[in-house]
């Protein structure tokens, strides 16, 4: 095996790496759960959680949701990227990240569907 | 995704340069970034942290060899094999052939490894419960082979013993991060000042294409993997040990299928920690412990995304490892290895004084004159890890 065959050989590995990269992040299911279980949850699990928005609080950078399900509230921050098309009533499927403040668990979502 | 290519992108680089440098191991790069956790935690998730440390190891592994041939400054055990045949081929002006084969090595030992994983978890998660009860003796057994194939047998048990003492005595002290200023001085500072002494004049190097037999690869990669994964069960033993097991069991004599099973056993090694990592929880590899302090759990799915970003890294070091060589190998005779050395050695002390204080710079001194023993009295390198491997087996027995 001369040079230029490993340099070929160490490029492919290096995509082969890049190529499972891209699949783990558009294939890896994140996990459905419940409000309550949140609270037993470590912090940066990433979840997705299925409830009725409660209330909508807007603030100079980030809007606060209050969702529901049958299990329990939980408070979701949404950071201003744009304009948050969404009311006090409707259903909601929220993909976040589980974050502590003040010694309660709170998502940080990162994608929001309307059901 | 952006974010991780991002950060893989720059613990490559960070890798590169800590592995340029001769004397510095990961472990310190380590230590900087668990000890910068707080504050960068809040710029980085701590996937994203985790990342950038194997991203480091990954790179720094490949780099590694550069130095230890050309510089003959090996970074720690795993290097200390290949500076030997490394820079004997270096003195013959075949340097860039020594680091094409230790980083076929490495390349293929990666590959080999991933390739492994599935038995390699039934391996360890079987294999480990039988022999627990019996790993100090073991550990024994190895080193007594070990010694025993020396030629100085009673020096290699010296020296074995003797960092054996120091280990205990570092382990115990009340200072920060103990390892760093013993590993320095064993393998890195001791190695520069030989160096110095040695006053070694290096000839101009051969400019030819490397070409490497497909059966020589298979074979030495081969046997890395499976010393590499019998040690990978006795804690204290390394890379070195599983390279001289490996070479002894195949009576491998041939200096190039040495480098390319040096090569291999290093990345070979850190994958197994990984899948040691994940099957039996327990980290044997310095980044592998930062990234499990980071990771509150080390899932399936971290196991697949940390040997994705190995083989990443690993194919990009590759690739630079093999335009460096060839700049050393244009470079290497103009380069003043005495200023660079003394830097070395200064950078690495002060170092060891902010992180580890003033006893462990007595460490650090202790360590390098222990660590000169071996070249002085012709034995393997390999038996100051006696420094770790003789707590371990105290530990076991005790």
């Amino acid at each position: 095996m001369n040079e230029s065959s490993l340099f070929k050989i160490a490029l492919t590995v290096s995509l082969t790496g890049i190529l499972i990269l891209l699949l783990i992040v558009e294939y890896t299911d994140i996990k459905k759960v419940n409000i309550s279980d949140i609270e037993n949850m470590k912090e940066e699990e990433k979840i997705r959680v299925i409830g009725k928005i409660n209330n909508v609080k807007e603030t100079p950078g980030l809007y606060i949701l209050d969702l529901q399900d049958d299990s329990g509230k939980i408070s979701v921050i949404v950071f201003k990227e744009e304009k948050l098309n969404i009311s006090k009533g409707y259903k909601a499927d929220i993909e976040g990240t589980v974050k502590e403040y003040q010694n309660k668990k709170e998502l940080i979502a990162n994608k929001i569907a309307i059901v | 995704m952006l974010e991780l290519l991002v950060i893989i992108v720059l613990g490559t680089i960070l890798g590169i340069i800590c592995g340029l440098v001769p004397g510095l191991h990961p472990n310190a790069v380590n230590v900087i970034l668990i000890s910068l956790s707080p504050i960068l935690l809040s710029y980085l998730s701590p996937i994203g942290l985790a990342t950038l440390i194997v991203a480091v190891a990954v790179s720094n592994s490949i780099i590694d060899a550069l130095p230890s041939i050309y510089l003959g400054a090996p970074d720690a055990d795993s290097s200390a094999m290949n500076v030997l045949p490394g820079h004997k081929m270096l003195l013959d002006g075949k340097g860039h052939e020594a680091i094409i084969l230790t980083i076929t090595g490495s390349l293929f030992g990666l590959i080999f490894a991933i390739v492994s994983i599935p038995p390699l978890i039934t391996f360890l998660s079987k294999g480990y419960p039988l022999i627990i009860k019996y790993i100090a003796f073991i550990i024994i057994a190895v080193m007594a082979f070990l010694i025993l194939r020396e030629k100085n047998r009673l020096w290699a048990l010296i020296i074995f013993l003797l960092s054996g003492i120091l280990g205990i005595a570092t382990i115990n002290l009340q200072i920060k991060e103990p390892l760093f200023p013993l590993f320095s001085g064993l393998f890195g500072i001791s190695t520069l000042l030989l160096g110095l002494k040695n006053k070694v004049k290096i000839p101009k190097q051969e400019k030819v294409e490397i070409n490497i037999k497909k059966r020589k690869i298979f074979k030495s990669v081969l046997t890395s993997l499976i010393s590499g994964s019998i040690v990978s069960m006795l804690p204290g033993l390394g890379s070195a040990q599983g390279a001289i097991l490996g070479s002894s069991i195949v009576k491998e004599k041939d200096s190039k299928s040495f480098l390319i099973m040096v090569g291999g056993i290093s990345t070979i090694d850190f994958i197994i920690s990984f899948v040691s990592i994940y099957a039996l929880d327990k980290a044997r590899n310095g980044s592998i412990v930062a990234v499990s302090k980071i990771m509150e759990a080390f899932t399936i799915n971290d196991l697949i995304i940390f040997i994705a970003i190995a083989l990443v890294v690993g194919g990009i070091s590759t690739i630079i490892a093999m335009k460096m060589s060839k700049l050393f190998s244009t470079y290497i005779s103009m380069i003043n290895y005495n200023i660079l050395s003394l830097t070395i050695i200064a950078g690495l002390t002060i170092a060891v004084l902010i992180i580890s204080g003033f006893i462990g710079v007595i460490v650090l001194f202790t360590a390098i004159f222990l660590g000169m023993l071996p070249d002085l009295k012709e034995t393997g390198k390999s038996h100051l890890m006696g420094s770790l491997i003789l707590p371990v087996i105290l530990f076991f027995l005790l």
